[in-house]
């Protein structure tokens, strides 16, 4: 009795250690995901750095944004333009100061200008920071895959349905959605280029079907924003 | 082998252990890493081929210790062998994988870091008693063994020595696999739970019941606090400056459904003016009036008393700006944003309720609480 009580306990024990490793080590999806994460995070770290996104629906450009980045002091400019309808574009140009946004609008020739806690100069937000849109992604991954390809870390993620928007569009209602990563293989390992495909469910107040959209992450360290011009000193503040 | 070589081989195998657990040790000392300071990667580089040298010491002693355990059968003896040699396993390959710090791994580094630390938490107090124990006993006479039956000194009260091989073996698998099992596991929502929250911080929409927000001058205003007080107050911005602040970090909530995140607010708790202005006994509720003749809102006193009630006078760490309701607005952290009157000049303490403005031309809940 109590042998057979003495060996309960010797596995028990074993049945625990199990337990608490199983528990408390990570999981290759999860190493991967936290790789992907400091790689994403690793663009932000750079001192300087150019990014172009396009947003496209049916494999038709609707939204182009180039931007350049400095970020000690932080200073970036970017061109936004968004098509309205066949001919029709609209389009502006945003200089971010460290304390101060200027847009500028090459159809009016208008500067305006606004301070950061402004409304509208909140709005412009994600064009200041595009590398949070694919950070909050984080959180929505159902399933992982890393490989290597060309010399880069190939990530194919699939995402669970999410909400949130982007320049204008708003991402609900979503079927599936997909992202895939590419990003250095030597040290720092960070995001060269992005993809994210987002499937709308089918329904008939949506507006799109399909959402592809693309950054290209370039001129690590050597990306220099365009300078405000002097023009930019008689720019009207923009109201609320 | 003769007993002379295993007790030189026990002194080099303690010296060894010693000088790793002193060079580890040093990163627990507070203020221990400015010490080092330039010489970091050197006394890192110090304790890995301390390291090193442990190991080979463990390997190369693999077939003397056998041999010695053939002959000691006493469980204690491979009770003790067993376990150093799960501890040699334990630091080595931890110490090698934080040596080598692979960039694809991060998560499964700090688990590894935390190893190799539980181990040397694990090991200071048993070796401790293992040298209290061994000074015990060398003051104590020694018993003669031949009193001693063989089967007493062989097989232990609990275990015998195969048990305790059989235990640490299973429990050095048993760790193996459920790690191993582990990392064949999809994505736990356990582990994106643990991730940080890169929320939108989200940004405040302007509402104002008025075409022309309040302007701010610090010359004439004033914030009054009469009503049913025993010390009414008439306070210059300057004065409210004066005055117990508090900061804290909160997320702001409006009822129409937008919200920003993690807004970092500073202000006066609601508890220090109630303190400076000794509400009368019974006062029930608190009527606030904001500048732009239009808006109020009106608290029970156990809502303002509620924690972290300010008035507030920084948002983000900067002055509230006009449209944030410059210079002072109330804060309540568990209520919706109609709540949170802006451009405040009055306080009131009564026992008339009032509806406040929203409540009364939309019927928005008086309470306004969002948890």
């Amino acid at each position: 009795m109590a042998t057979m009580f003495k060996r309960l306990i010797i596995f028990l024990l074993f049945g625990f250690l199990f337990t608490v490793a199983y528990r408390y080590f990570p999981s290759k999806s999860e190493q991967d995901i936290l790789l992907l994460k400091s790689a994403i995070q690793a663009v932000d770290d750079t001192a300087s750095y150019s990014t172009s996104q396009v947003l496209e629906s049916d494999n038709i450009p609707f939204t182009w944004v180039d931007s350049r980045f400095v970020q000690d002091p932080f200073q970036m400019d970017a061109n936004v333009k968004v098509k309205l309808n066949e001919d029709t574009y609209f389009r502006f140009h945003a200089f971010f100061q460290p304390d101060i946004l200027y847009i500028y609008s090459p159809d009016s020739k208008e500067w305006n200008k606004a301070d950061y806690t402004q409304p509208a100069a909140l709005q412009l937000q994600p064009i200041r920071s595009p590398i949070d849109f694919w950070l909050r992604r984080i959180k929505d991954v159902r399933s992982i895959e890393k490989s290597i390809d060309n010399q880069h870390f190939h990530f194919k993620v699939n995402l669970s349905p999410f909400n949130d928007d982007l320049y204008g569009v708003v991402f609900q209602n979503l079927d599936h959605a997909e992202m895939e990563v590419w990003t250095t293989t030597t040290l720092p390992i960070r995001v060269e280029r992005a993809e994210l495909h987002v499937h709308f469910t089918p329904q008939i107040t949506n507006y799109y079907s399909d959402i592809l959209y693309r950054m290209e992450v370039s001129s690590m360290n050597t990306s220099q924003p365009e300078p405000l011009p002097q023009e930019a000193e008689h720019a009207q503040k923009l109201k609320n | 082998m003769k007993r002379k070589q295993y007790v030189y081989l026990h002194w080099f195998h303690a010296v060894l252990v010693f000088l790793l657990l002193i060079t580890g040790m040093i990163w627990f000392l507070p203020g221990s890493k400015a010490y080092i300071g330039v010489w970091k990667s050197q006394w890192i580089l110090f304790h890995s081929i301390l390291g090193i040298l442990y190991l080979f010491c463990v390997l190369f002693s693999i077939p003397l210790v056998y041999r010695f355990a053939k002959t000691h059968t006493r469980w204690q003896k491979t009770f003790h062998i067993c376990l150093q040699w799960c501890l040699c396993l334990g630091w080595t390959t931890s110490g090698i994988f934080l040596w080598i710090n692979p960039p694809l791994y991060l998560g499964l580094r700090s688990n590894i870091l935390f190893i190799h630390d539980v181990l040397t938490w694990f090991a200071i107090p048993w070796i401790s008693g293992h040298i209290i124990l061994w000074v015990i006993k060398r003051k104590r006479p020694r018993r003669k063994t031949s009193a001693i039956p063989v089967e007493s000194r062989d097989r232990g009260p609990l275990l015998t020595r195969r048990e305790v091989v059989f235990i640490f073996l299973g429990g050095v698998v048993s760790i193996f696999f459920g790690g191993l099992l582990r990392w064949f596991q999809p994505v736990s929502t356990r582990f994106l739970g643990s991730l940080d929250h890169f929320q939108k911080k989200g940004y405040f929409r302007i509402y104002s019941v008025v075409s022309q927000n309040p302007v701010f001058n610090p010359a004439t205003w004033h914030l009054t606090i009469d009503g049913k007080i025993e010390n009414p107050q008439s306070l210059t911005m300057e004065e409210i400056m004066k005055l117990p602040k508090q900061t804290f970090t909160s997320d702001f909530h409006c009822v129409t459904g937008w919200s920003v995140y993690g807004v970092e607010w500073t202000g006066v708790p609601l508890s220090a003016i109630i303190d400076l202005v000794k509400p009368s006994e019974g006062v029930q509720f608190v009527k606030l009036y904001s500048s732009d003749r239009f808006y109020t809102e009106c608290y029970r006193m156990d809502q303002i008393k509620e924690k972290n009630v300010i008035l507030a006078y920084h948002l983000d760490g900067k002055p509230l700006n006009e449209n944030q309701g410059a210079p002072l607005r109330i804060y309540h952290p568990k209520m919706y944003g109609y709540k949170s009157i802006k451009w405040l000049e009055r306080i009131e303490f009564t026992n008339e309720y009032h509806l406040g403005y929203w409540e009364e031309k939309e019927g928005y809940d008086p309470n306004g609480y969002h948890v």
